[in-house]
């Protein structure tokens, strides 16, 4: 299959490609998602040296357990994160117990929250309350996938989304807001919304039973 | 339903999920046609799943009401691209496994027992660290020496044979080895981790089964390799049903299975049963005779 045939295969028929030892896939489906994954890890580890570790170990693990993924658990790209959510989290949990230093990615205005949250062992199996720390790691896991989804995002499409959701404007208001047809705001609308849909929909859900995750949650109980 | 009206739907429900919340409008009554649509589409119910879940991970991204974040707060940071030099290593790691063949865990990386063996990895950059740490047990621990020996035995063989053969082989031992070295750096780092030891069908202790809450060790130096027809396979025996894990690999005299829990589980470890391995056919019916066995807790 030729390389520009290969870019057009959607992520379940690449990992099955994978699968079976297809290195042209392979790398297809890391220049496809590496970035992403990278980018969420590295916001949600607030260090990039461990982030390059775990997008290491995630896609050597997809390499050796493509066959394992099952499309009828979620999507390809869900399981992806899946599997890039629990490594990070198990480096978060390894880096909370040695001694801190100061990190050198910074850039975060929560950079400075203590990872200690971590240490939320054994108690996630009680069940997930607002302030339990699996609530929290969750919402920092989408937070950086939502920080990164959009900053990957063109500004047009950004600013569009931005109004919807933070001011509550209705298309018709943005496009007056901005001066531009409303098909115009439309349009950009619905493609930041794609973007945002082929990243979010299919987040797992640390938390059973999370309206969030209600179609979500199935692959990551596969993936635990 | 003819596809005219399908797709008539599937546009409405993308317009409305323009408008944050405007699917919570949608009803499934007989007067609300896109709502009766959608009742009646196994399709479409997926797409407003799918809507609905997206709108609401990005609500929880911004947090709870009364600490909530603007979204324009979430969108001030540029793209973070991931480092050349792991998108080379990662490639690399599955052309040498594509070579060899598939092996488990072959990561790159650095190999350190007792803060006094060091032997470098063939990924540049990157670094495996295990240590033996106090909290592991004392039958893991007889073992870390012996993996670190190997590890050296097989650099060595890499660098003084220069036949293509030796070396391939050399570098197939090197990522079986990191690749387990790896997962027993997870395993042990993990507070949480259990080791329990495997013994042969006669009692006698022939090595370690170690997991945490997403890699599993196993770790013998008791079988021999097996002929080309057969493999030892690994599997979780619970109320009299075999799940498989794996099937054992060898370096010398070592043979071990690791992984990621995470990617192929669908049972715990923690339910009680027996962890074993058997001698079995390459291909064909399996389901011979353990000879190990460990007991899981229950």
């Amino acid at each position: 299959m030729s390389p520009d045939a290969e870019r057009e295969l959607d992520d379940g028929l690449l990992l099955r490609r994978v699968a079976g030892g297809d290195e042209a896939a392979f790398v297809t489906l890391y220049d496809r998602h590496a970035d992403a994954l990278f980018g969420t890890t590295v916001r949600f580890l607030r260090d990039r040296e461990s982030a390059a570790e775990v997008l290491q170990d995630v896609f050597v693990a997809i390499w050796q357990r493509a066959d394992q993924y099952d499309p009828r658990l979620g999507s390809a790209f869900g399981w992806l994160l899946g599997i890039a959510r629990n490594r990070a989290i198990d480096r978060l949990r390894a880096e909370s117990r040695r001694p801190r230093a100061v990190r050198a990615w910074t850039g975060d205005s929560e950079a400075n929250e203590s990872v200690d949250l971590l240490d939320w062992a054994g108690r996630r199996r009680d069940g997930p309350a607002e302030d339990d720390p699996v609530v929290e790691i969750d919402r920092r896991w989408t937070r950086s996938l939502v920080r990164t989804t959009l900053a990957e995002m063109p500004p047009d499409e950004r600013q569009v989304v931005v109004l919807a959701y933070d001011q509550a404007l209705s298309q018709s208001e943005i496009a007056e807001r901005l001066g531009m047809p409303i098909g115009t705001v439309k349009s950009r609308t619905r493609r930041a919304l794609a973007r945002l849909r082929a990243r979010l929909a299919d987040v797992p859900d640390l938390r059973p039973g999370s309206p969030a995750g209600a179609g979500a949650a199935r692959p990551a109980e596969r993936d635990r | 339903m003819t596809p005219l009206e399908h797709a008539d739907a599937h546009e409405r429900l993308a317009d409305l999920a323009l408008e944050p919340g405007a699917l919570d409008w949608l009803g499934s009554s007989g007067t609300d046609p896109l709502g009766a649509h959608v009742a009646a589409c196994e399709s479409c119910r997926r797409d407003v799943d799918a809507w609905r879940r997206t709108q609401a991970r990005l609500l929880e991204a911004r947090g709870p009401v009364e600490d909530r974040v603007d979204l324009a707060d979430l969108a001030d940071g540029e793209p973070i691209p991931a480092p050349a030099a792991v998108r080379d290593a990662v490639l690399a790691a599955a052309h040498r496994s594509a070579v060899v063949g598939r092996s488990p865990g072959a990561a790159g990386g650095t190999v350190v027992v007792d803060g006094t063996t060091v032997v470098p990895g063939p990924v540049a950059g990157h670094a495996t660290v295990v240590r033996l740490a106090d909290r592991s047990s004392p039958s893991l621990r007889r073992l870390l020496p012996l993996v670190a020996a190997l590890a050296i035995v097989a650099v060595g063989a890499g660098v003084l044979v220069d036949q293509a053969a030796r070396l391939e082989r050399a570098g197939s031992q090197i990522a079986l080895l990191e690749g387990m070295t790896a997962s027993l750096d997870r395993v042990l780092n993990d507070p949480d981790h259990t080791t329990v030891d495997l013994r042969t069908a006669g009692g006698t202790p022939a090595g370690t089964l170690a997991w945490s809450s997403h890699d599993l060790v196993v770790l013998t130096t008791v079988l021999q390799a097996p002929a080309v027809d057969r493999v030892y396979r690994c599997w979780i025996e619970r109320d009299g049903k075999r799940s498989p894990v794996g099937q054992m690999w060898f370096a010398g005299e070592t043979a071990f299975w690791s992984g990621a829990l995470s990617e192929w589980a669908t049972i715990s470890l923690e339910a009680g049963g027996a962890f074993g391995v058997s001698l079995e056919p390459v291909s064909g019916p399996v389901g011979n005779p353990a000879v190990l066995i460990a007991e899981l807790p229950g």
